[in-house]
């Protein structure tokens, strides 16, 4: 493995000396066999740091409490999510839609998908997502155990998003694939290769959508009118298909690997939760705080000095969510699952980027977490298998071999 | 300080006290009511802290604005008393309200 440590860029001078940290944020974060715990040795150092490899390997500040990265997400009026990744990884013209909207623009989008968002919403997919977890456990069922990742975790969300979306199920392989290379590709240009695959396939089906419809969200985007009486233009539409494909599957597939390498480490857990299947809720919100695997980022909108470090305009700053959920200031045995803990987190970001698909994600990874439980004893990882992970944009299991009882 | 009454998910009352220029959401959160969820933390982005206000009080609030409107039509329980705490300053004028926890959903 590469050391973390990397020297090439100069510290601008309004960069406090003792807060200049020279490493690589992802590679730091795969130093140890758990990126949580890797990443949580930053706890009890300065709240915020100057990480020379912060995004994509260049400079970003990166905050180390709970506390901090609560208020950047509460603060769009000096952290903007309008950082124009997309333009600039893809070649396009639009931004993720509404993700990279600030206030009061971001509102006039999002208020037209907030309603295929609600827990009632999201109820009546209900069906669909059990329907989806059975299908899957039913291929391996019977074996005794499976390589979890490749054989649900991938797929699980990737159908629920196909379904949602109204495209054909028959796209599964190839979205699996776009994925893989995307989150694993050798190079950069062969992940943006993968995105512009996944683009191309959206541009070709918002365009079909655009005169027929299919599913109740696609209908309300493409029958939506903004202030002015007017449609959403076929780049507002790119923007928000593709935020469904970024938001909805890297993230729910990540959380499935970390609950259910946790799950099979722990047998007691597991048979406090068969026997008491009301506390699955307790665990799954205890699995959000310790587990998030998310790092969004904001562009600083204007100079500043945010708790006595100055930023400058145009600076990133990094918002890594499992940072929060492991801080020990928020948190007593910041790495001790206990789902009694009741505790709140922003797993799911907080302020008016709050994530559109919360309600959602928490119904299919409960779906998951009751269907496993529920059918097999005693689940575990075989004696001599290692997991394996990557660090990054996010942090997700790529190999969890499980076996279990029936 | 003014006072507000809180009936929480379970029906339970509590006397609650709060200082001017909070939010609502704020000081019903500060007093340690966890029924109020209030995710977003008062950027009217999420409808968690919704409150079915007594309508004794509903014309010493502030008009609705068109964004929270727009996030309370996304609940299931909306009534004609709904408000969203986090958009409800907290003043003398509010002394002794009386608000319920409305469910999410």
């Amino acid at each position: 493995m590469q050391p973390s440590s990397t020297a090439s860029a100069k510290v601008p001078d309004h960069v406090p000396a003792e807060l200049v940290w020279n490493h690589d944020f992802d590679k730091f974060n795969m130093e140890l066999d758990d990126p949580f715990l890797a990443a949580s040795r930053l706890h009890g150092g300065p709240g915020i740091l100057w990480a020379r490899g912060g995004l994509f390997g260049e400079p970003a500040w990166l905050p180390t409490t709970k506390a901090l990265i609560e208020e950047i997400f509460r603060d769009p009026e000096h952290f903007s999510s309008d950082r124009g990744n997309m333009p600039a990884a893809l070649g396009v013209n639009w931004k993720l839609n509404p993700l990279e909207y600030d206030p009061p623009e971001h509102h006039r989008y999002r208020k037209i998908l907030n309603p295929f968002f609600t827990p009632q919403a999201v109820s009546s997919l209900d069906g669909a997502v059990h329907n989806i977890c059975n299908e899957l456990i039913a291929e391996f069922e019977n074996r005794g155990g499976c390589e979890f990742i490749s054989e649900f975790a991938e797929k699980f969300p990737s159908y629920v998003f196909l379904d949602l979306m109204g495209m054909p199920r028959e796209m599964l392989p190839d979205f699996l694939e776009w994925e893989r290379v995307l989150m694993r590709g050798e190079t950069p240009q062969i992940r943006i290769g993968a995105m512009l695959s996944v683009l191309r396939y959206i541009e070709g089906f918002v365009d079909e959508q655009q005169k027929n419809p299919g599913t109740d969200l696609m209908k309300g985007i493409v029958a939506a009118r903004l202030d002015d009486g007017r449609a959403l233009t076929r780049d507002e539409m790119l923007g928000m298909c593709y935020l469904f494909y970024v938001g909805g599957l890297d993230t729910v597939y990540s959380t499935l690997g970390w609950i259910m390498r946790y799950l099979a480490m722990d047998l007691p857990l597991q048979q406090r939760l068969r026997e008491n299947p009301g506390e699955i809720n307790l665990a799954l919100e205890e699995f959000l705080r310790a587990y998030p695997v998310a790092r969004p980022h904001r562009q600083v909108t204007k100079d500043v000095v945010f708790h006595g470090v100055p930023m400058k305009k145009g600076e990133m700053v990094l918002l890594p969510t499992w940072m929060a959920g492991r801080d020990p200031q928020a948190y007593d045995n910041p790495h001790v699952i206990d789902i009694d803990r009741k505790a709140r987190n922003v797993t799911f970001a907080t302020g008016p980027h709050i994530c559109l698909g919360i309600h959602l994600a928490k119904r299919e990874l409960r779906t998951v977490m009751e269907a496993f439980l529920s059918r097999f004893r005693n689940i575990r990882i075989p004696p001599g298998e290692k997991y394996q992970y990557h660090a990054g944009g996010t942090l997700g299991v790529d190999r969890l071999v499980l076996e279990w009882d029936k | 300080m003014p006072n507000a009454t809180v009936v929480n998910l379970a029906g339970e009352t509590r006397e609650i006290e709060g200082s001017s220029g909070e939010s609502l959401m704020q000081v019903i959160r500060d007093n340690g009511i966890e029924d109020l969820q209030a995710l977003c933390g008062g950027s009217c982005a999420c409808a968690t802290c919704h409150v079915w206000v007594d309508t004794a009080f509903l014309d010493r609030l502030p008009a609705m604005a068109g964004q929270e409107n727009d996030m309370l039509d996304c609940s299931s329980y909306r009534q004609e008393n709904s408000r969203l705490s986090c958009q409800l300053p907290f003043t003398e004028a509010l002394d002794g309200i009386r608000v319920t926890v409305a469910p999410v959903g």
